[in-house]
Parts: structure tokens; C-alpha cells; sequence
């Protein structure tokens, strides 16, 4: 920390859509969804869901909480996303 | 509010319209009102009166908030948070995840020679980069309790109270400064370069 008389800049407010992109390029097969303290960003395109269908040639669906598909997924690279609403 | 947005989007799952009304949710976080969000089942084509219902089962809200539970368990502190076979990932750019996808589905392959099967091997994996709690608690979702009463409305926010004190903020010789050295009324900046 400094003292000088800059601007004080705000905090990173989240990742880059691109990486959002990326994010799923293993498979979203579960998402948490939490309620936390920060915001998240959209992702209108459906890229998220786009990226996991062509990583996993389309045997993989997506799902959410409540599912209890654990068992039939074939995925090597599971990831998990908490995301919220705010 | 956030909460009954994730309700929605569990109910939405349940007829396999998850992500379409996450999409719709972000299109305005400002505005996830009942109405609006009855409005985005609506024109996702959902069966409404079946989303009605849904959004009002106790079991939804109970995933929900078991989500939230389990989200403190393995220390999520913001979102979003990404957990890759459960390693939490903070990658910058797409070529550092891709990197990290690519050394998990490795590492997952090298355990599969050994005959396991891939669950296995995943969980192998969580095991690995992660601890017990991620296994138990949103591997496998084992039930935490969680209470179901409805939501308290947030407290008022409480008066800030006006700091009276008066601080003498010297100045000395070499300090980055504008103005003269003797003015009437100095004005200290702290900042960081984040």
C-alpha cells in the first residue's frame, strides 16, 4: 500500500468472459448454486453449456443441484462452479 | 432475493431449462421479482403451473441452501468460485484453464491404466486436490441440515457514526505532495495498485 494522491481503483469485479468461456471446457456437470457475496456475469450465448456439449461430444448433461445423475457421468475434468444471482 | 433466484433455477432444472434461466436471471440482476422471473418460465416455454409448484417445494429450497452449507464446508468465500476435481482454480486466461484441464484429464488417464474405472479415478483425483469435505458434501451431496424457515429480511442499515476526532496528518519533507507544505487543509490518499 501507498500513499499518494491517485484515484483509488476499484476491485477486479470478476473474470473475463473469455475465461468464463473456458471455465466449462471441461464440463459443467454440477453447479452449486450459492448465494454468496459477490456478483457473477451473464452468459447469454449459452457458451458455458455450448463449451461443455462440444468438450464432451454431447454424452454429458449438464446439471444442477438436485440431480442425483452422479453415477452415469463419464467425465475425466469435473468442474464446479458457485455462482449467485446478485 | 438471490435465494429465490436459485430456487427458480433449480425449478427451472427440473424441466431441463437450467442454464436458459440462469441466462435470463443475469439478463437484469436488479430485477428478479416473482413476477419477472414467472415471466422468464413463461418464455423458456416451461409447464408454469408445474414451475409454480416446484418453486414452492421445500425440497428445492432445501438444495439450495444444502448448496450454500456446502459451500462453507470447502471454504468458498465469493463467487464465482471454480473447484476443477476439486482443486480451486483461479486460472487468468483461457490457455492457463486449458492448461489445467489438461493436466486433470492426464492425471485422471495415468489412474485409469492402473484398471480403475473413471468415477473411481475422479474421485481418486478429488481426494487428491481437495480434502474429505468436497467428497462428502458436494461429490456425493451427503445431507447437512439446514434450517427451512423462510428467509429473514436484511437488517437496516445501521447510521455510520461521524468520526469528530480531529487528526493531524503531517507532511514531511519527500512525501509525494501538491500544494504547499504549510497549507491550511491536507488531504491524505491511501491507495493500492489493485
Amino acid at each position: 500500500m501507498a500513499r499518494a494522491r491517485k484515484p483509488i481503483n476499484t476491485p477486479n469485479s470478476g473474470m473475463s468472459p473469455e475465461l468464463k468461456t473456458m471455465a466449462a471446457i471441461a464440463a459443467v456437470i454440477l453447479i452449486g448454486v450459492g448465494y454468496f457475496l459477490s456478483a457473477d456475469k451473464p452468459d447469454p450465448e449459452g457458451n458455458e453449456k455450448k463449451t461443455a456439449e462440444v468438450a464432451t461430444g454431447g454424452a454429458l448433461q449438464p446439471y444442477s443441484t438436485g440431480s442425483a445423475a452422479h453415477g452415469d457421468l463419464a467425465a475425466k475434468a469435473v468442474l464446479v462452479k458457485y455462482t449467485d444471482f446478485q | 432475493m438471490a435465494e429465490s433466484s436459485a430456487v427458480a433455477s433449480v425449478a427451472a432444472q427440473r424441466q431441463g431449462k437450467f442454464f436458459e434461466m440462469v441466462d435470463k436471471l443475469y439478463s437484469d440482476t436488479k430485477k428478479q421479482d416473482a413476477a419477472t422471473v414467472r415471466g422468464y418460465a413463461k418464455d423458456l416455454g416451461l409447464d408454469l403451473e408445474q414451475f409454480d409448484k416446484d418453486i414452492k417445494d421445500p425440497a428445492i429450497l432445501r438444495d439450495v441452501r444444502m448448496d450454500a452449507e456446502a459451500g462453507k464446508k470447502i471454504g468458498v468465500s465469493g463467487t464465482p468460485s471454480m473447484y476443477l476435481n476439486g482443486k480451486k482454480i483461479s486460472a487468468r486466461t483461457p490457455e492457463e484453464m486449458s492448461k489445467l484441464v489438461t493436466e486433470e484429464i492426464a492425471a485422471v488417464d495415468k489412474l485409469m491404466e492402473s484398471g480403475k474405472d473413471v468415477k473411481t479415478a475422479v474421485r481418486q483425483r478429488v481426494l487428491a486436490n481437495s480434502s474429505s469435505a468436497f467428497l462428502d458434501y458436494v461429490v456425493d451431496r451427503t445431507p447437512l441440515e439446514v434450517d427451512l424457515s423462510p428467509p429473514k429480511p436484511p437488517a437496516p442499515p445501521k447510521p455510520t457514526p461521524v468520526d469528530t476526532n480531529v487528526y493531524n496528518a503531517q507532511v514531511f519533507p519527500g512525501d509525494p505532495v501538491k500544494g504547499p507544505l504549510n497549507a491550511a487543509v491536507t488531504i491524505v490518499e491511501c491507495t493500492d495498485f489493485q
